[in-house]
């Protein structure tokens, strides 16, 4: 009888709780997607792969590149740049963990797009195929870059748990490289050509993206007959790569109204900048250098 | 024999005990009980009080009762048949008891007047001649007269609330008699979670802070009102600027690498930590701080940094219409610390800091003898943009009661001008209703509050940093005679005075609504049933405009050289939030003989959604502000109320069993069953339970003739534990978000989408709290003593772990630390009375140091602005990092043979520069010789009260402090000719190294790109750790209540005029920095401190308290 009279008590204040919720226990957020609805549409799947475009490469990356060299010096403060070359760098800069972290974090962005692509219903097969060999590009110009600053790296190509990325070995510059190299050849032969591109996919990558980035990761290992095959591949099958030609402007390259000229093979887009009310140009394309003139060169020597 | 007298009158607007309706009626059937046992039961159930002498007569008499409905005279007749005792009925629910004979034997009357400390009369206070049973209680305006037996007896006078006196007769007439306000007395009614208790009855660590604490001290906000006022409670004013206080609150000291920040409750609705601040201070009845796991385990999950718990003031029953109105008026006085040396000083030491590093010399004779000549015309640009600034709070109150319903009605205004110039300034707008009502067996309790802050703030967020590092040379104006806004060569870009004047501003408007609605239902003896809907709804808007102006290079030019907010930026933002809370709970509370039971069950949800939105447009109409021609949207700076969004749920049951024992012996255990929707299902829910015991020493028979000769003697003990899920939302759940503008095609931007992970192991944190408590009382109640010693082990700490970065992602909370924090605190009140004079002191010191126990990766350094701060196993959270100074070269060959910094070499350094301990003795000094430097969580917290009052005259003054305390302090004020701005040089730099001062403060004077300059500041040091200890006299005051004799006359009750003052001294060892500045937040998180803040604020007013 009591034991009765106490289990009402309890299920009545259980009822209460449950139906006075002015919210209920499961919340979703309303400005994020979850992974129940995200990869619902081959647009948002897009957008994994325009953050893929993001962590390649950008505006910073190319100044601090050449900072690192006497072409660009900055005078205010003491950056790690100037750290760096002056000689005075130990390993607890900065930029040697923001490079790291950069790749990675690009890398699994990579990675979850190929994880889960294929999840995403009613995907045109040419698009997915496409969009995956974009991808794998991009990982393979991230590992390029990550191997050249750090050498041997750890190494994967699906993406890592939180466990694995704690245990990881480094692997041989060598074994990445020759992963780096199979991949641009199959992915060189799964980008469209440059001249079936237009509109906003003109900002995506091609079969002469992938063969470039392949010659100057054979330059890199001062492979020269590799790096003329490719050279002369992309120069000798246009009909095939794409047309291209030496632009007769060197400074009409950067120009806004030169954009996606016939020298560029790929490049980093970048927008006017309103600043103060008066717009200032800063610099309108930043090319980063797989351009005409890499070929021109290796084909003369 | 000694007489003891026991008051048991509870204030009945705090009591929860059931009122019934008017004429309250008896019905009790006991056989064979004490007959302080029976009167305690009846005050138990009904609103009648009783007042008798605790003598061993009376206590001895067994009684039997069994009544059903009948009046109070009927069951009195019963009780005290053939006791040889009789009672008086003083109004209609207190009752006193005394010896029948009493009355007979009296044969001299003496008469008085009973005051409290600032001399208004005490009403209800009981007079009883000792020995005896003979008394009688004061009238409204508290005055008695009583027959007694002799011209030697001495009387008894109390109150409670008040300290005891007795007093010896030496005339018919006795005067004014002084009763002071207890400062922790054992009847003491003490709000603790979903209900109350006593002093007397309290099983665990909580401390009552009452409104005299700090009624009438010229404070901005609750929080600044709470600082000093208990010992666990460790309040931090970083800064005084009335629009940007920030104050840090932390019960029981650093827990948790996450959120610290203490449970906010008001009038029992779990709150926004923000809303303590939206309340009118002069509104507060009490406020309690529960510390331990036995009284804040009640509030489970968000309880582990303990429980802040508010009460309003309510009316009272049968109280004819009181009208409190309070106004107060000051002027906060800025008060700048650090101070620029003269023009021609300053350039001649830029002078002699250059040729230290064998450069050039900036100045040329000739300039600093022009210094020199126009030194009276200097003005320092900080001075130049501060001014005093009004401070006026007006307050009234109308508060009464009948039979079974009061009410109370409160408005107040508060308004303090900002320092800064340019009528910036915030203003508070309160009004509150509280209103109970009783019929039948229902209860209904209604209170509603509103709040309006409007604040205007300055768009100049420099202004300080800006006005301070420029030197006073005379030319450096920031406006010319003209009304020109001028740049100079060292300020190029930027005019503290213009943008604070011109610049545009930031104005808050924001509105505050608290509704609680609360349904009491007696469902039978000694149970009811409680049903609470409660609402906390925000609607705020901010509008912050840019305003453009120009700067000109001199007086006569004709062309702006720099056009400041060039794009004339305005900005709305809007929030609308509310956070609802239905509680349905029942109560009981019996008593059998010497046992009482209490229990307590029930069930709650809290469900918060908050929304905010912000537009910004640029280049809009310059007097208007609006969209105009040009005008775009600036993108970065708008968003919808979709991207601002936040939802969170918690449901709960909870429950509390209280057992005690002929008050010797208490017994609580409490738990909290809490389910938030901030964790995947599996992990949802969290059980937290406590458990406590007390033992009142001092109620056992072999302890009497000590409960008699000192006081009482508790020790009481706590285990439980305690919940934390102070984490963002949605954290579980792998989300993708959408990132507008991550790449670009042509003229188009493209968005992306970004990873974040979700970790579905998430779950609560728990805190293991221990604890351990004496209350004691000595000189019979007059000094009150309660120790407190804890000891706490938070696990499964949500902090963001360190984490390879190799795993591509980070993650914001993890289940991976465990900290430990133990303490002590120590209350001391002590109230006495010489000749005229009564005297209270209330102080109080509390303690406590964490160390972190376990945290993955073993350690994490974090950098600022070359300060570094290491978590690490074994050490306090956040601890200071860096190297160990070992005084200052003093020659070239010390030089020579030390071990320098990596990267120098002896020929860089010269004598005066900095020498560095090198740790590990491998010839350089690098990263790994660094030291653990300090801590920067303020330990040692005390606070002190002394009352002193005599006649109509009071004087009080609170002392606020903390006993250790590191703190880093980077930039101008620490390094002469700062690093880019590297203009000026302080006066209490001056003590710096040179061959003739080689024992100095400072190193050498050096200027910036130098080696030397990189050797002594270029690495975190303890060259930038100062001792933070202070003792700050917060506030004094003296006032003066003018004789009820002379205001009664007019209709005034009451009548009190004051003058106070706040941080007029503080005691520190650097004195140029407020020693309360701190880069660190609650949270032990924030970067670092420059020192130049807001300065540091002197108020000095008066008020005026009446009561008609």
């Amino acid at each position: 009888m009591k034991n009765r009279k106490i289990t009402w008590v309890i299920a009545l204040f259980a009822l209460v709780v449950t139906f006075s919720n002015c919210n209920k226990m499961d919340l979703y957020p309303t400005n994020q997607y979850t992974d129940e609805n995200f990869w619902l549409s081959a647009s948002n799947a897009d957008l994994m792969v325009n953050m893929a475009y993001n962590q390649m490469y950008s505006a910073d990356k190319m100044w601090n590149d050449e900072a690192l060299s006497d072409n660009v010096f900055e005078g205010r403060s003491n950056t790690n740049q100037r750290i760096i070359r002056n000689g005075n760098a130990d390993p607890t800069l900065e930029r040697f963990k923001t490079e790291w972290k950069d790749a990675y974090g690009g890398l699994k962005t990579c990675h979850i797009y190929l994880d889960n692509v294929d999840r995403v219903p009613n995907m045109p097969d040419a698009l997915k195929a496409q969009r995956k060999a974009e991808i794998r590009f991009i990982r393979a110009y991230i590992y390029f870059r990550l191997v050249n600053f750090y050498g041997a790296v750890p190494f994967a190509t699906t993406d890592i748990t939180l466990e694995q990325s704690k245990t990881m070995p480094r692997t041989s510059k060598n074994e990445i490289l020759s992963f780096v190299h199979s991949e641009l050849d199959e992915v060189m032969q799964l980008l469209p050509s440059k001249n079936n591109l237009s509109g906003l996919d003109k900002a995506r990558t091609t079969k002469a993206a992938a063969c470039a980035l392949q010659a100057r990761a054979y330059l890199y290992e001062s492979n020269w007959a590799k790096v003329a095959t490719y050279t002369d591949s992309l120069i000798n099958n246009q009909d095939k790569f794409g047309s291209y030609s030496l632009f007769p402007s060197y400074p009409g390259l950067f120009t806004v109204a030169n954009e996606y000229n016939s020298e560029v093979i790929l490049d980093y887009g970048y927008l006017i900048n309103k600043k103060h009310g008066v717009s200032i140009i800063m610099l309108r394309r930043l090319l980063w250098g797989l351009t005409l003139m890499l070929m021109r060169r290796c084909r003369d020597l | 024999m000694k007489c003891s007298l026991i008051i048991i009158l509870l204030t009945s607007f705090q009591s929860i005990a059931f009122n019934g309706a008017a004429q309250e009626l008896i019905s009790m059937n006991v056989n064979n009980k004490s007959f302080p046992q029976v009167l305690k039961s009846i005050e138990a159930k009904h609103s009648y009080r009783f007042v008798y002498s605790d003598s061993v007569a009376l206590s001895r008499y067994k009684v039997s009762l069994d009544v059903k409905d009948a009046p109070i005279e009927k069951v009195m007749g019963q009780l005290l048949n053939n006791t040889g005792f009789t009672y008086k009925k003083v109004n209609k629910n207190l009752l006193v008891i005394m010896e029948r004979a009493a009355t007979v034997k009296a044969q001299f009357e003496v008469s008085g007047t009973v005051h409290d400390s600032t001399g208004s009369p005490i009403a209800g206070a009981s007079v009883l001649e000792r020995g005896t049973s003979n008394g009688t209680v004061t009238g409204s305006d508290g005055s008695f007269s009583l027959n007694v037996a002799n011209k030697s007896a001495t009387l008894i006078i109390s109150r409670v609330g008040y300290t005891t006196r007795e007093l010896a007769i030496t005339a018919n007439d006795l005067g004014i008699i002084v009763l002071n306000a207890a400062t922790q007395q054992l009847e003491d009614v003490i709000v603790i979670g979903y209900g109350t208790t006593t002093r007397k009855g309290a099983v665990g660590a909580v401390d009552q802070i009452k409104a005299s604490q700090f009624e009438d001290r010229p404070v901005g906000n609750v929080t600044q009102a709470l600082q000093g006022a208990a010992p666990s409670l460790v309040i931090q004013q970083r800064s005084m600027n009335p629009n940007g206080n920030d104050l840090n609150i932390n019960i029981r000291g650093v827990s948790t690498m996450n959120n610290n920040s203490p449970l906010i409750v008001i009038d029992g609705l779990v709150t926004d930590g923000a809303s303590l601040n939206n309340l009118n201070p002069t509104d507060i009845q009490s406020v309690s701080v529960l510390k331990d796991a036995g009284t804040a385990a009640i509030y489970g999950s968000r309880s582990a940094n303990g429980v802040i718990l508010v009460t309003t003031k309510r009316g009272r029953k049968n109280q004819k219409p009181t009208i409190n109105v309070s106004s107060q008026l000051g002027w906060q006085d800025p008060h700048i610390l650090f101070s620029p040396v003269q023009g021609y000083q300053n350039a001649t030491l830029k002078n002699l800091a250059l040729t230290n590093i064998g450069a050039s010399p900036e100045f040329t004779p000739d300039q600093i003898q022009d210094l020199y000549n126009h030194r009276n015309e200097e003005q320092w640009n900080f001075n130049q943009i501060l001014e005093p600034g009004l401070q006026q709070t007006y307050n009234m109150r109308v508060s009464g009661g009948s039979d079974n319903t009061t009410y109370l009605f409160s408005g107040g205004y508060y308004n303090q001008r900002s320092n800064f110039v340019g009528n910036y300034g915030l203003k508070r707008y309160n009004l509150r209703s509280n209103i109970t009502t009783e019929f039948g067996r229902f209860k209904f309790t209604s209170i509603m509050a509103y709040t309006r802050t409007n604040s205007l703030n300055t768009t100049a967020g420099n202004a300080i940093i800006n006005s301070t590092r420029i030197p006073p040379y005379y030319y450096y104006r920031m406006q010319a005679d003209n009304g020109k806004y001028l740049v100079n060569n060292a300020l190029t870009d930027q005019n503290p005075l213009g943008e604070l004047r011109q610049g545009g501003f930031i104005e808050d408007n924001n509105d505050y609504i608290n509704i609680n609605l609360n349904l009491d239902v007696k469902l039978f003896s000694g149970l009811k049933l409680r049903g609470i809907v409660g609402a906390d709804v925000y609607a705020d808007n901010q509008f912050s405009w840019r305003k453009q102006f120009p700067l000109y290079a001199s007086e006569d030019a004709v062309t702006p050289s720099v056009t400041m907010n060039p794009r004339r930026e305005t900005s709305d933002y809007n929030r609308k939030a509310s956070l609802m809370n239905y509680q349905l709970l029942l109560d009981y509370n019996k008593t059998f003989g010497k046992h009482n039971i209490t229990g307590l069950f029930g069930g709650s949800n809290e469900s918060f959604t908050g929304r905010h939105s912000r537009t910004t447009y640029w280049n809009t109409d310059s007097l208007l502000g609006i969209p105009t021609t040009g005008t775009v949207v600036d993108m970065n700076g708008s968003n919808l109320t979709r991207n601002n969004t936040t939802q969170t749920s918690l449901s709960s049951l909870f429950g509390r069993l209280g057992y005690v024992f002929d008050d010797t012996y208490y017994a609580e255990f409490s738990f909290r069953y809490d389910g938030s929707s901030k964790f995947a299902k599996a992990n949802r829910w969290g059980f937290f339970p406590s458990g406590s015991l007390a033992w009142r020493l001092t109620n056992e028979s072999f302890m009497k003739s000590y409960r008699d000769r000192i006081g009482d003697l508790k020790i009481r003990a706590s285990y439980g534990v305690l919940g934390n899920q102070n984490i963002s939302d949605y954290l579980y759940m792998t989300r993708y978000s959408l990132f507008p503008n991550s790449y670009v095609v042509g003229d188009s931007s493209l968005a992306g989408g970004g990873f974040v992970y979700g970790n579905q192991d998430l779950r609560w944190e728990s805190t293991h709290n221990s604890n351990f408590g004496i209350d004691a009382t000595f000189f019979r109640n007059k000094l009150n003593v309660s120790f407190d010693y804890f000891y706490k082990v938070t696990k499964d700490i949500l902090v963001k772990p360190v984490i390879p970065s190799t795993f591509g992602t980070e993650l914001e909370s993890y289940n991976v630390g465990e900290m430990k924090n133990q303490g002590w605190e120590l209350n001391i009140g002590y109230a006495f009375t010489t000749g005229a004079f009564s005297h209270s002191i209330a102080a109080n010191v509390g303690d406590s140091r964490n160390e972190v126990t376990k945290f993955e990766g073993f350690e994490q350094i974090s950098t600022s602005d070359n300060i570094d701060k290491l978590t690490r196993i074994g050490v306090p959270f956040n601890a200071y990092y860096g190297l160990k100074t070992d005084g200052y070269f003093q020659s070239m060959q010390e030089i020579e043979t030390s071990a320098l910094p990596v990267g120098l070499s002896s020929s860089d350094l010269r004598p005066g520069d900095v020498k560095y301990v090198d740790r590990n003795n491998d010839g350089v000094i690098d990263a790994k010789d660094r030291f653990i430097l300090g801590y920067a969580f303020p330990r040692y917290n005390f606070g002190l009260t002394y009352n002193v009052a005599y006649k109509g005259i009071d004087f009080s003054m609170f002392w606020q402090g903390v006993g250790a305390r590191d703190m880093f302090v980077r930039g101008e004020l620490v390094e002469p000719f700062h690093e880019n701005y590297s203009y000026a040089i302080y006066q209490h730099q001056l003590d710096y190294w040179t061959p003739t001062n080689s024992d100095a403060r400072w190193p050498r004077l050096t200027a910036t790109g130098s080696p030397s300059r990189l050797n002594n500041y270029g690495r975190g040091s303890d060259l930038f750790q100062f001792n933070g200890a202070y003792a700050r006299l917060k506030n004094i005051q003296l006032g003066y209540t003018v004789p009820a004799l002379l205001t009664e006359k007019i209709g005034i009750q009451k009548a009190r005029i004051y003058v106070n003052a706040q941080n007029l001294i503080t005691l520190s060892r650097e004195s140029w920095i407020d020693p309360e500045s701190s880069e660190f937040n609650s949270n032990m998180s924030g970067a670092a401190n420059s020192g130049r803040n807001y300065p540091t604020l002197r108020y000095y007013g008066f008020g005026l308290d009446i009561q008609f």
